[in-house]
């Protein structure tokens, strides 16, 4: 998952970065309105979360412009005024939800999952996929019933292939969602990290849940749906 | 109080009425006095004329040796008599218009008049004049008599009516014009006023942001003083908001860092760090809040209530799609309120924050316009309210938590954090707006056993 980061305020910015990474969160990070507009067209953005005083251009407006531009990734506002006028304008500009500062780096991991899994139309924060389950506010995957230990990186990747499930994921594509720009690109990285994803996951190869297609990419087999609260762990 | 127009055209009037009324009585008067003076020069032509035509007999009688001009002398109750009478008592002729009635003389000395008003018998009124003289009777006797003649009313009376008639007629005519001139010359020139006052409403009213006409030098004073005091208002507000919104941003953002540094230190610290940030977060949005309330600004311009309302549930509805609450907002598009925008948008954002927090399925936006009658304690306030209601169907709020709100003072800034996490914040906010526009707030249980929150907010007066 590739977050865009554009905030103003340098070690503001440095500790998101930080934390995001460190949640396995692939990091464009931008310093201001026109940086932020460059990165965000040009760099495969799952979600974005934008200061709303930027110099340069502000937030509101380089929401817009990005939604001009037909980018229509999820954006969480941050914005230092709890007006109410602020928060309106921001999302009318085209923002999907707001956090006033200072705010708990849990919030905002909370609604940076929450608007990942709404961008992709899953409403609750469980899923289940046949025997696998994925709890995206947790960030936990549990293969019937029994927890999986993951790094935030592998979580990432299998979120991705997951909430994108009977899609083809090329390489690429899935590269570009994990690493950020200052990575470097190599295919046979991403060949090896599937196989260790698989290996975790499915140790005795029953469930197959990730399919290769040589040459065009990966693809999540499982249909999934939501788990309401109320029915945790229940079957399909 | 009495309007200008109305006292200036009222003294007008007055003094206008006083001079014509006045000039009416001296004129009438002197035209009376010319019109007697008239008749008893003719009577005294008549009293010579009879003089001339009456001879005396020796036997001291009088008879008419002359025929005279006036024929009226002959012809019964024709409105002129004359008669003659001795000094020495008895009448010695009487013109044949008398019909037997006596004229009563008051004997006069030879070269004496008298003019007066008399009655004859008959009871009609007539004037009369007589003259004193004397005959010579053998050769050293004198005989005096009184010559007396009487000229009916009537004809005076009415000459004098007919002017009165015409006189009264043109003067209140003329009178009439000139109020009518006088009147319009007011209006004239009291319309840069009128004009103000239309300017102030339409001001009021939103349509403009200053007094826009050109006002004469008396006035210009004014009413550039008011176009100066509109600008200092709308520009102290707006350096309010600034200086606020300045204020928060630089101390947000070091305590979003504070927070942060936080995350990564020592647990016990980390909770410590982490409520007084949070506390003092929470108290510097609420002074934020305050401060930046507009308040009942007489001039405030009026706001849609259905406008904010969607743009609200618009953010709201994205904001907590998650829960897949639905939200109605029963509001009718035209409704205003005499509130600042902002004001209003904190109000109703802040509740129906809630709402959408505690809600569980539904959030419900109700407006309705109550008048005044309705509610027979509320003496003061005689202009109609908007009652706003906002119903959830959450938990509801509970007593406690809610008298903490309704205290006012509150002493808000300490014990913010102790209040109900979240509810608490907005209600008080949501309390403190509304009583710097003296407005009323209610908290009851919805249909769905949630919270039900009724604002009663100012009804802008419905133009167009």
């Amino acid at each position: 998952m590739r977050v865009l980061v554009v905030e103003d305020e340098t070690t503001l910015r440095e500790q998101l970065l930080t934390q995001l990474r460190q949640q396995g969160y692939a990091v464009d990070a931008a310093a201001d309105g026109p940086e932020g507009l460059f990165a965000g067209a040009e760099y495969a953005c799952d979600v974005g979360i934008i200061d709303l005083g930027l110099p340069g251009l502000s937030g509101i407006e380089l929401i817009r412009r990005l939604r001009e531009q037909g980018r229509d990734f999820p954006i969480l506002i941050l914005t230092a005024r709890s007006r109410w006028q602020d928060k309106v304008e921001g999302l009318e500009a085209g923002a999907d939800d707001y956090l006033v500062k200072p705010f708990h780096i849990e919030e905002l991991l909370a609604r940076l999952n929450a608007l990942l899994r709404r961008a992709k139309g899953w409403a609750q924060p469980q899923l289940q996929c046949g025997a696998l389950q994925l709890d995206t506010r947790g960030q936990q995957v549990h293969v019937d019933g029994s927890l999986i230990e993951l790094t935030a990186f592998e979580y990432r990747a299998l979120e991705y292939l997951v909430l994108h499930a009977g899609q083809v994921v090329s390489k690429t594509e899935l590269s570009e969602h994990l690493y950020d720009e200052e990575a470097d690109h190599d295919s046979n990285v991403i060949e090896v990290f599937i196989g260790r994803l698989r290996r975790k996951l499915d140790p005795e190869q029953s469930l197959l849940p990730i399919e290769t297609l040589r040459g065009r990419g990966y693809r999540f087999i499982l249909s999934c749906h939501e788990v309401s609260a109320g029915d945790v762990g229940g079957s399909i | 109080m009495m309007s200008l127009n109305r006292r200036l055209l009222l003294a007008a009037s007055i003094v206008l009425l006083l001079f014509f009324g006045i000039t009416g009585m001296v004129l009438e008067r002197a035209y009376r006095h010319s019109a007697e003076q008239a008749v008893f020069d003719r009577l005294q032509g008549h009293v010579i004329a009879l003089i001339a035509a009456l001879e005396q007999r020796d036997d001291s009688t009088v008879y008419l040796a002359n025929a005279l001009a006036e024929s009226r002398f002959f012809s019964p109750a024709s409105g002129l008599y004359g008669q003659v009478s001795r000094n020495d008592g008895g009448d010695v002729w009487r013109s044949p218009s008398l019909m037997e009635q006596g004229l009563i003389v008051t004997p006069l000395l030879r070269g004496q008049t008298g003019s007066d008003y008399r009655q004859l018998m008959s009871g009609d009124p007539v004037f009369v004049f007589s003259l004193g003289t004397s005959w010579e009777e053998g050769v050293s006797f004198e005989r005096s008599y009184t010559f007396t003649v009487a000229e009916h009313r009537q004809v005076f009376d009415e000459q004098l009516s007919a002017y009165r008639r015409l006189l009264w007629g043109w003067l209140a005519a003329v009178a009439l014009g000139l109020l009518l001139v006088q009147g319009s010359i007011l209006r004239w020139g009291l319309a840069p006023l009128r004009r103000v006052a239309i300017e102030l409403l339409e001001i009021k009213a939103g349509q403009q942001q200053g007094l826009e006409h050109e006002y004469p030098q008396e006035l210009s004073g004014l009413t550039d003083n008011i176009n100066a005091l509109l600008a200092a208002q709308r520009r102290q507000l707006q350096r309010y908001r600034e200086a606020l919104g300045n204020l928060a941003h630089s101390l947000k953002t070091p305590l979003a860092l504070l927070q942060g540094g936080v995350e990564s230190s020592q647990q016990g610290q980390r909770v410590l760090v982490r409520e007084q940030v949070e506390r003092m977060t929470q108290i510097i949005d609420y002074q934020l809040q305050r401060a930046a309330t507009a308040g009942g600004a007489v001039l405030a311009v009026p706001v849609v209530v259905a406008d904010v309302a969607v743009q609200l549930m618009a953010t709201l509805d994205k904001v907590y799609f998650d829960k897949g609450l639905s939200s109605e907002c029963l509001v009718e598009p035209g409704l205003r309120v005499q509130l600042d925008r902002q004001d209003l948008m904190e109000l109703l954002g802040n509740l129906l924050d809630n709402a959408y927090k505690y809600g569980r399925k539904r959030v419900v936006l109700t407006a309705l316009v109550l008048d005044p009658e309705a509610d027979p304690d509320d003496k003061t306030d005689t202009s109609r309210v908007l009652e706003c209601c906002i119903e959830d169907d959450g938990p509801g709020i509970d007593e406690d938590s809610w008298a903490r709100v309704r205290q006012r003072g509150m002493r808000i800034a300490s014990d913010v954090g102790a209040l109900v996490a979240g509810q608490g914040i907005g209600l008080a906010v949501a309390q403190d707006i509304i009583e710097t526009y003296s407005a009323r707030m209610v908290i009851g249980r919805s249909r769905w056993q949630g919270a039900r929150i009724c604002v009663c907010l100012p009804l802008a007066e419905i133009s167009e």
